[in-house]
């Protein structure tokens, strides 16, 4: 036994690492595990984090809340420490802290303690990773943790209309982008259930060790060596079982609005999808850096919205992931000009590809906005490691973190304008409103907020002889449509209207009429009218005499 | 007999004071150390004067070109009386890498060290510099300055250690005989050499128990005595804390690769008569942090690797600048001066800049201090910089920023938690006609009645070199801050150091005070205990021996009786040292008597090896991840320089780990011997017999 540590100590330095920055290390360990060491003196502790690539972008819908419930088991009880109680006075005898961090797409689990108490540290980690046991007393308390604080973000009015973007915005990747997790986790969470799903994440080949603070890269590769050697490989890994979905975004744009009392203030999100991480990582500079711009008081969104007194704030917001990116334009519209300022923001939007948009002293000032949002962020040696843990998660590997200072501001301006050339000027967005009831009643254009459907779903509907539109469903489907018109000029639609056997056909026009002209006062921009085509169906008699009564006006798509 | 016995302890309470004084005004241990810098054209023909108190001897320096042997500049030694001061004065006429330092006394003659220095690949400019004191001279400098291309290169003088004026003494004496008399040999004390904090005139460290004190002889001045080890590589200087009177025979190494041409003259023991012997402020470190004076102005540098910057500027003084009817006037004077502009920039332009570069001025006053803070990237120090010192040094003090200023202070004074408020209370009784009987954030009413005149006047007297402690941690060398600083500060007058008043407080036995009812059913307990002197190793100790009781206390009285959930139990950092004990409970006199078992407990049987252990690593993760910024390393520093020493910070990790199971049970059976108690609550639920037993 002696023999084969000492080996190990032997054979593990001689596989190579590599540097990644002044202070940062990497090493691949042969069961799959990387090890990533950040040496920083400037405090006598040592933090070990383990991250795993799981969260909800890998879990399908029967093990839905499995890495936050993982997360708060990780220190429960095991083989070595049979119970929280033993684990927690082993944690507390050593003077740990202890933490977790979590996204959609990975979770990690820290321990902060003092240099002297690494050794204990990783062998602490090798207990709870090897051998958990999954108590059912501390799998309840686990299952009530993760549904308190389930119930606690759930009163983020944000966090519910974030959910509903993604929605919108990833409609077959629902579940994936789904993060609310409900009490049915409690009736799959079995001990055994629990112990497959943690061997499949938390496999060596599906995590990373990020060990930074007062050490020395070498000894720490040759101490996570000897000490995570004998966790196995795990042959599948989790994207093999629970498939990746599509991604893709709808071919149109849409609109939806979240109306909840906890809504503080009214805002308005335009919301673009943009490649991910796994497809363009290094594409991710340029999102930053128009992140950044919009930001910035001089951008040419703040000037021509907040400087113009439509909208309170504005800003750009770069959801960078793995699965399911978008770019977001966070907009607090002023009530009384939300119409014109939903307008404006759009037609800014698109003039985002103008040169005239940055100047080289704005792309200057934003790529030192990045740097120093960097440095304050990763200054602290725990903060790096989460930030470094994150990044090894959503791009399979590890970042170089230093930034280019010799920025060369043209050609960052290209990037910038091919950029929104490709993802943002004219392209499909989803546009959400969150409000609260209260609010709604100051908004100078409520026919704007509105919810908008699939082309298909739209439907007026008459009484027999009738041509004129005074239902409210009606009209508030008119307004819908128009809006959905109004955010897709380029839509080519065929309207159809359909008239009864025995009608005139003069009573199916004036419904057409009706509908056009209703689609024209609210708004409807010109180029859809005049693309419009319409069509005349006869419609035979049915036996549900009710049915018979009804006539409609329904909406197709051309194909282009 | 028992009058006769008060007497004599009053009379050798009043020797001890002298004794102390004098021992340590002797330990003026750091001294001025004042950048000039030879190849930057603004410093050519610059004459810098520096008042200190000493006597007349060395009249004169000359600064000699070593090759061609033409003086270059000068150092004269001015007798500035009627003030018993010595003004120095040292003049740079041109630019020169290679000088000598000759001097010359009063008498005309040339004695002491000669240095010839030549450019070495690393620039070394081991200067020496005279200070004076009674019978005493100190002459060494020994500075390695790195040669850095983007900045000019300097030379330092160095600050003074205690020791070497006793060496120079005996070279002085050799020539010059019998120690002169006068008024004008007055003691030096720190704050002459611009240092924040006189420790001679800290009555808290004169009480300090590790003082051993003796009966003064004839020689009223004893000596300090200590050995002395300039490192070649990092001219540290290490001290031993020398605890036991011993006859003054210091022994002084001087490397001799940094001085290059050197002259020590045969040392005559000096004989003192019994020693009182204290803990030297310099402390044994292994620490890189840079403590150096420019112009003046103390400056401590903690230099880091990162990206950041964190620029703390601390202001000695606290509450003993003001009289209780002035509370709030520091508060508002450094508001104002922070938000009424600037010259050429008014607030608003001084806020749309600080927004650009991302950064904000705050303060933050404590009854011992005040401090400014600014954090920002390294690379935009440059432009910070500017304006944080333009804010401190150059305030416009704008008319209409006043009465916002003025909104703001009152508003912070009135937005005190429940527990803060207690501890006013609690301070302004304990510490009545002391330094901490006045609250430094002031009330509507004091703040109210403050005018324009008096606040700018109380600036201009705050904001004094000589109550300046800047402290710097970023990636930085001493050069590149010598330089910010001196221009930063430009015009900013040496002014007088803060006197404090400490004292007033017996912790022996335990007192209760009812303070006031409350509205619900919380009642509110805080506790004054006794504490060791910060920086001490019984400070340690204790800490550890409260975390310890902390530990106990939530085990046994908040989770298995649920009698209370946020009791807290932890020495106060102040400079004049207490602990603190706070709680809330809805059943006072149980819980104080489960809390005094504790306590009991601990001091008859002390705690266990593991329990110490356990502590240690517990309080060793949370301190530090409490300061892995700059930010935190920077107060932490100058927290503990305000206190005691910055070396203090450096050390707490060794000085913790070190700590022995003795000294932690020591410590609190010395310290917890009684508490002051405040108590906001119901009257009737509260037995004052139940709080002032016996901790026995």
């Amino acid at each position: 036994m002696k023999c084969r540590i000492l080996l190990l100590f032997f054979l593990f330095p001689l596989l190579s690492y590599s540097q990644i920055d002044e202070n940062i290390f990497s090493q691949n360990f042969d069961n799959g595990l990387n090890c990533i060491v950040v040496e920083n003196s400037t405090v006598p502790l040592v933090t070990i984090e383990w991250v795993v690539r799981d969260g909800v972008a890998y879990e399908s819908k029967e093990v839905k809340g499995y890495a936050s419930l993982l997360q708060k088991l990780f220190f429960a009880g095991n083989k070595d420490f049979p119970n929280a109680e033993l684990m927690n006075q082993k944690l507390k005898q050593m003077g740990a802290v202890t933490g977790v961090t979590q996204s959609e797409e990975h979770s990690s689990v820290y321990l902060t303690c003092s240099k002297r108490n690494i050794d204990n540290t990783l062998k602490l980690f090798l207990s709870a990773l090897k051998q958990p046991l999954y108590q059912t007393d501390e799998v309840d308390s686990a299952l009530s943790s993760v549904l308190a604080d389930q119930s606690q973000i759930q009163g983020d009015a944000f966090f519910l209309f974030d959910q509903q973007l993604n929605k919108v915005l990833f409609p077959n990747a629902i579940d994936r982008k789904d993060a609310i997790v409900t009490s049915k986790i409690a009736q799959s969470s079995s001990p055994e259930r629990l112990t497959d799903y943690q061997k499949l994440f938390y496999s060596p080949n599906n995590s990373c060790i990020v060990i930074s603070g007062d050490v020395n890269h070498k000894e720490v590769f040759q101490k996570v060596a000897a000490t995570f050697n004998s966790l196995p490989k795990n042959l599948q890994l989790p994207a093999d079982i629970y498939k990746i979905p599509d991604y893709n975004s709808p071919a149109f744009s849409t609109q939806f609005v979240v109306e909840t009392p906890l809504a503080q203030n009214p805002l308005l999100v335009i919301s673009y999808p943009v490649p991910d991480l796994r497809e363009n990582p290094f594409q991710a500079k340029t999102g930053e850096l128009l992140e950044a711009l919009v930001n910035a008081a001089s951008s040419s969104l703040n000037k021509n919205l907040v400087n113009a007194g439509l909208a309170y704030q504005v800003s750009a917001r770069y959801r960078k992931m793995k699965f399911g990116s978008s770019f977001d334009f966070i907009i607090a519209p002023k009530p009384e000009k939300f119409g014109e300022c939903y307008d404006k923001a759009r037609t800014e939007i698109n003039a985002l590809t103008n040169f005239n948009s940055y100047t080289s002293e704005q792309i200057k000032q934003a790529s030192q906005l990045l740097y120093s949002n960097y440095a304050f962020n990763t200054e602290k040696a725990t903060q790096l490691s989460h930030f470094i843990g994150a990044n090894w998660a959503k791009t399979n590997s590890v970042p170089s973190l230093n930034i280019d200072e010799s920025m060369d501001e043209l050609k960052a301006m290209n990037d910038i304008i091919n950029f929104c050339q490709l993802y943002i000027q004219s392209k499909p967005f989803v546009a959400g409103l969150l409000i609260s009831p209260s609010q709604k009643i100051n908004f100078n254009s409520p026919a704007i907020l509105t919810q908008t459907l699939s082309l298909n779903s739209y439907k007026i509907t008459f009484t027999k002889s009738d041509d004129q539109i005074f239902d409210l469903q009606n009209k508030e489907m008119i307004s819908s449509l128009a809006q959905l018109l109004k955010i897709n000029p380029e839509m080519k639609i065929e309207l159809i209207a359909n008239q009864d056997e025995i009608e005139r056909k003069e009573t199916a026009k004036a419904r057409f009429l009706s509908v056009y002209k209703a689609l024209e006062t609210a708004g409807t921009p010109e180029s859809v009218l005049d693309a419009m085509i319409v069509s005349l169906y006869i419609k035979h008699a049915n036996s549900d005499a009710e049915l018979n009564d009804i006539m409609s006006v329904q909406f197709k798509l051309i194909a282009p | 007999m028992r009058r006769c016995n008060r007497f004599l302890i009053l009379i050798f309470v009043v020797l001890n004071f002298f004794v102390i004084n004098s021992v340590f005004a002797q330990t003026v241990l750091k001294g001025i150390k004042t950048n000039f810098n030879t190849l930057v054209k603004t410093d050519f023909n610059f004459s810098r004067t520096f008042t200190t108190v000493g006597t007349q001897y060395i009249s004169n320096y000359k600064l000699n070109d070593v090759v061609t042997g033409a003086q270059f500049g000068s150092v004269t030694v001015i007798n500035d009386k009627p003030s018993s001061k010595i003004k120095v004065l040292l003049i740079v006429d041109t630019d020169t890498s290679r000088f000598e330092v000759s001097y010359t006394d009063s008498l005309g003659s040339i004695f002491g060290l000669k240095g010839a220095f030549k450019k070495e690949p690393v620039n070394k400019y081991p200067l020496s510099l005279a200070f004076l004191t009674e019978n005493k001279t100190y002459v060494k400098v020994n500075q390695v300055i790195r040669k850095n291309a983007t900045s000019p290169d300097h030379f330092l003088l160095e600050r003074i250690f205690a020791d070497d004026l006793a060496t120079n003494t005996t070279v002085l004496a050799r020539y010059k005989g019998p120690s002169p008399s006068g008024n004008a040999n007055k003691i030096l004390s720190m704050s002459d050499f611009g240092v924040a904090n006189a420790s001679a005139s800290n009555p808290v460290q004169m009480q300090s128990p590790t003082i051993s004190t003796v009966t003064p002889t004839e020689n009223k001045k004893p000596v300090v005595t200590s050995q002395t080890t300039t490192n070649p590589t990092t001219n540290t200087t290490t001290k031993p804390i020398t605890t036991a009177p011993v006859v003054s025979n210091t022994t002084t190494t001087i490397n001799p690769t940094n001085i290059t041409t050197t002259t020590i003259l045969p040392v005559t023991p000096t004989v003192t008569q019994p020693t009182v012997t204290i803990p030297v402020k310099i402390k044994p470190t292994s620490s890189n942090v840079k403590d150096f004076a420019v112009d003046s102005i103390r400056t401590i540098l903690k230099p880091v690797e990162n990206e950041m910057v964190s620029v703390q500027l601390f202001i000695s003084g606290g509450t003993s600048g003001y009289t209780v009817a002035k509370e709030g006037i520091e508060a508002l004077a450094i508001d104002w001066a922070l938000n009424g502009g600037i010259k050429n920039m008014t607030s608003e332009q001084v806020q749309s800049k600080m927004e650009q570069l991302g950064i904000s001025v705050n303060y933050k006053l404590h009854p011992d201090y005040s401090v400014i803070s600014m954090n920002c990237l390294r690379k935009q120090f440059d432009d910070c910089w500017q304006l944080f010192s333009d804010l401190i040094a150059r305030p416009s003090f704008s008319s209409d920023a006043f009465q916002i200023s003025k909104d703001a202070v009152t508003n912070n004074s009135t937005s005190q938690n429940s527990f803060e408020v207690l501890e006013d209370i609690a301070l302004s009784y304990s510490f009545a006609g002391k330094q901490y009987d006045k609250d430094p954030m002031g009330s509507p009413a004091t703040i109210g009645k403050l005018t324009v005149d008096e606040v700018k006047k109380y600036y201009s007297s705050l904001m004094v070199r000589r109550r300046l402690a800047l402290v710097i941690c970023g990636n930085f060398s001493t050069e590149d801050i010598s330089q910010k600083v001196r221009t930063g500060f430009k015009g900013v007058t040496v002014g007088a150091g803060a006197s404090t008043n400490f004292g007033g407080v017996d912790f022996n036995g335990s007192t209760f005070k009812f303070v006031s009812e409350n509205d619900n059913n919380q009642n509110r307990i805080l506790g004054i205990a006794a504490a060791p002197d910060a920086g001490s190793s019984d400070e340690a100790a204790l800490t550890i021996a409260l975390a310890i009781l902390n530990n106990r206390i939530n085990s046994e009285v908040e989770e298995k009786r649920s009698l209370t959930s946020d009791c807290e139990f932890s020495i106060a950092s102040y400079r004049q040292n207490f602990c603190l004990l706070t709680l809330t409970t809805v059943t006072p006199d149980k819980t104080i008597q489960a809390i005094i078992d504790e306590i009991k407990k601990a001091r008859k049987l002390g705690f266990s090896a593991d329990e110490l252990q356990q502590a240690k690593d517990q309080y060793i993760s949370n301190y530090y991840l409490n300061h892995e910024s700059n930010e935190s390393i920077a107060k932490s520093i100058g927290m503990s320089e305000m206190n005691d020493a910055w070396e203090d910070s450096e050390n707490l990790y060794a000085t913790i780990n070190n700590l022995l199971l003795n000294d932690v049970n020591a410590a609190l059976r010395k310290y917890i011997k009684g508490f002051r108690f405040y108590y906001s609550g119901n009257k009737d639920e509260a037995n004052e017999i139940i709080f002032t037993q016996k901790l026995d």
